[in-house]
């Protein structure tokens, strides 16, 4: 029978220890931005004097970038530093030490090999991951807002519209960042106002790829491999009626779904969703059905050619016949623009394969009249949106932070030690 | 203790990698993946510092989520128990700790592309060119391209057969092949797959782009789809308009002759050694490594 030391990792293991340099000894975590199933995001700065040579390179040209568009900013001097979102995953953890090794989970494995792949500028760019202690952390650029909280500033202060331009910029960036998504072959499949953020000067930075996968050549249907994708109110038709091949059309309708709501400041389709109560039947979500029929009507073979084809389609026939109403709806919440109209119209196309492309939407008509897309969809604005709030009465990794560095940050004997007991 | 990262140990990994790979019936994409995690990772790791079976598990493991087609670590890991129930633990806590450490050893990239794909496409591509039509306009520029890759790399020395064959007929007239283009067929897609299969054993998938793989493997299934003898191969391929045409198209296509070359002998190469195996003698030194540490 073999020893044990042959069934663990041994002397490799020791040997990656002692190189090792741990999350904490890089980053200072300021507070924590949001949590959610997947874990916790904190937002984190630079330890000075912490990087390698390897990571000055990447960290200066950050910062170039960030000194060249804070020109238009004079009071945010604060955001000169070197600002970091870290995204740590949930584990089987208790009180925030991670237990065992459990195998990263399918959501983990996705967002750490397409983060790696994909560079664009709509695309919130990863700057590193470690694995530690168990623990995977995935340093993301940071992002000092998101459309959900913007969407909450318009709809508190009265209700009062986004403008134009901005409203327009953030619709061509989300639609420049999700083609860039789409030829590459790779669909989100968790496009929502909450994931979508934006930086403090206007840049459109699409996030939270746990969802995101391939889908060019897959080995099987995508409904095996997740059941249930996109959030409730960005669902696509085609997901609500069991569709087993879905395309990246889903990505559309969802992103139609967030320009009606910069419009309205409301969701468009706000279903009560269906709880699942076993993993094996998914139930019909016939309120998030119904909000969608509401405003478009109810769709037919005529409008939708496969509509019969798909499996939840005897559902349908519990719904009365109701008209299209979206230019009711579009009116109702004070707009004209022509062009707008045909853009939602087209993003909120029932049949998947009419719906618009987002490489053909970048030149949709309405982006090709004034006012002209920009880079910053903040230029001009007469106001300020809120910076994004950071809790810091949280556990986990800023406890852990303040019992190894609060009180002699500089003592890297003492980090040294602690890494040598655990080994 | 005499056991070293050579090709006879390499055989060996990539044919448990394949064993454990059919317990668990694994679309080819998966198995590739898991055998090019494998490849790199013994390239910064020695093979005394780790398990290697347990590597084997978890390339497998990392592979399948990768590819899409996940297994519960469980699963995996019962798996590999019953091919070598003396080296895997019963605890899949070692499995999902040494997952972290290979996707660090990895540096994070873990989405691969592969040949099988290229495959394909060049089939659909080789089966519908017309040559003819497309050379006459561009034959200068074709012997241009290939005489200056000739002429700079050592590939073209004398004693090299396959590459001065490639380079003496690249610039040949296509005007007088009889065939516009190449339908292949099903034994030779089947023997290019096989070629494929077998490269990721060797470090090419690593070195040179899928899409040189597969085009090196069309290449060879021609090539041994006629039974040629290695002996008085040159003059045959002379009379193989099949051959001739591909050797043209490698040539019009501009795809990196230099790195066809090195691949097809790679192959070759691999296929030598694969004469000399020996699997025993493999098996237990790696018992006698594991036992010892």
């Amino acid at each position: 029978m073999a020893s044990n030391s042959i069934l663990t990792l041994g002397s490799y293991k020791n040997r990656k220890l002692i190189s090792k340099k741990t999350i904490l000894d890089t980053y200072k975590i300021l507070g924590y931005i949001a949590s959610g199933t997947y874990g916790k995001v904190y937002k984190a700065e630079y330890r000075s004097g912490s990087f390698n040579n390897n990571k000055t390179t990447t960290i200066n040209s950050n910062a170039n970038s960030n000194a060249n568009s804070n020109t238009n900013h004079k009071n945010n001097h604060d955001l000169k530093k070197l600002l970091f979102a870290i995204k740590k995953f949930k584990g089987d953890s208790r009180d925030g030490e991670i237990l065992h090794y459990t195998g990263l989970s399918q959501s983990a494995c996705r967002e750490i090999a397409l983060s790696k792949e994909l560079k664009h500028e709509n695309i919130i760019q990863l700057v590193e991951i470690v694995l530690e202690k168990k623990s995977i952390y995935i340093v993301f650029e940071f992002a000092e807002h998101d459309l959900l909280q913007i969407i909450h500033f318009h709809s508190q202060n009265g209700l009062k519209p986004i403008p134009e331009f901005s409203f327009k910029s953030i619709m061509w960036q989300i639609l420049n960042g999700v083609s860039y998504l789409h030829q590459n072959w790779i669909f989100h499949r968790d496009l929502k106002p909450a994931n979508i953020m934006v930086t403090y000067d206007g840049i459109i930075k699409i996030g939270d790829l746990g969802l995101a996968r391939k889908f060019d050549n897959p080995l099987q249907n995508f409904y095996t491999g997740d059941k249930v994708v996109v959030t409730i109110w960005y669902r696509a038709p085609e997901l609500l009626l069991g569709g087993r091949h879905y395309t990246p059309a889903i990505d559309l309708w969802a992103v139609g779904c967030i320009l009606a709501e910069l419009l309205a400041l409301r969701p468009i389709f706000k279903g009560e969703e269906a709880k699942i109560e076993n993993r094996r039947t998914i139930p019909f979500q016939t309120n998030q059905m119904f909000k969608i029929i509401e405003i478009l009507g109810k769709p037919t073979v005529k409008n939708w050619p496969t509509l019969d084809k798909y499996p939840e389609y005897q559902h349908l026939q519990n719904f009365k016949a109701y008209s299209n109403k979206l230019l009711t709806w579009f009116h109702n919440i004070g707009q004209s623009n022509s062009n707008l109209f045909s853009l939602l119209q087209t993003l909120l196309e029932y049949d998947p394969a009419e719906r618009i492309a987002a490489y053909d939407a970048l030149v949709h008509q309405y982006f090709l009249e004034p006012p002209y897309v920009s880079t910053n969809a903040f230029d001009g604005l007469p106001f300020k949106y809120p910076r994004r709030k950071i809790t810091t009465d949280t556990t986990d990794l800023l406890q852990l932070q303040n019992k190894n560095y609060k009180r002699n940050p500089n003592d890297l004997d003492a980090i040294s030690s602690r890494k040598r007991q655990k080994v | 203790m005499s056991i070293s990262y050579n090709i006879n140990l390499r055989i060996y990994l990539h044919k448990c990698l394949l064993t454990l790979s059919r317990k668990l019936n694994l679309k080819i994409q998966p198995v590739a993946t898991a055998q090019i995690y494998l490849s790199r990772f013994l390239i910064t790791v020695s093979i005394k510092e780790i398990n290697l079976y347990l590597l084997i598990a978890t390339c497998v493991y990392l592979a399948c989520k990768i590819e899409e087609s996940a297994h519960h670590i469980r699963t995996v890991l019962s798996e590999s128990r019953n091919l070598w129930p003396e080296f895997i633990p019963n605890d899949i806590t070692k499995l999902a700790e040494f997952e972290f450490y290979l996707i660090d050893e990895l540096e994070h990239c873990l989405v691969v592309h592969h040949p099988y794909k290229s495959l394909i496409q060049l089939k659909n591509v080789l089966s519908t060119y017309d040559f003819q039509i497309l050379a006459g306009s561009n034959e200068d520029t074709t012997l241009v391209n290939a005489n200056s890759v000739a002429n700079n790399k050592a590939y073209s020395s004398e004693n090299n057969l396959l590459a001065s064959t490639l380079m003496n007929n690249s610039g040949s007239s296509a005007s007088s092949l009889s065939i516009k283009n190449i339908q292949l067929t099903d034994d030779e897609i089947q023997a290019a797959w096989s070629f494929i299969n077998d490269s990721y054993i060797t470090d090419l998938p690593l070195i040179v782009p899928p899409h040189i793989i597969a085009i090196s493997s069309i290449f060879l299934s021609i090539f041994i789809s006629k039974k040629l003898s290695m002996s008085n191969y040159l003059n045959l391929i002379k009379q193989n308009e099949r051959l001739l045409f591909l050797i043209n198209f490698i040539a019009f296509s501009k795809i990196n002759l230099n790195q066809i070359i090195e691949s097809i002998q790679e192959i070759l190469i691999l296929y030598e050694s694969w004469s000399k195996y020996d699997e025993k003698s493999i098996k237990d030194d790696i018992k006698f490594l594991l036992l010892n540490r």
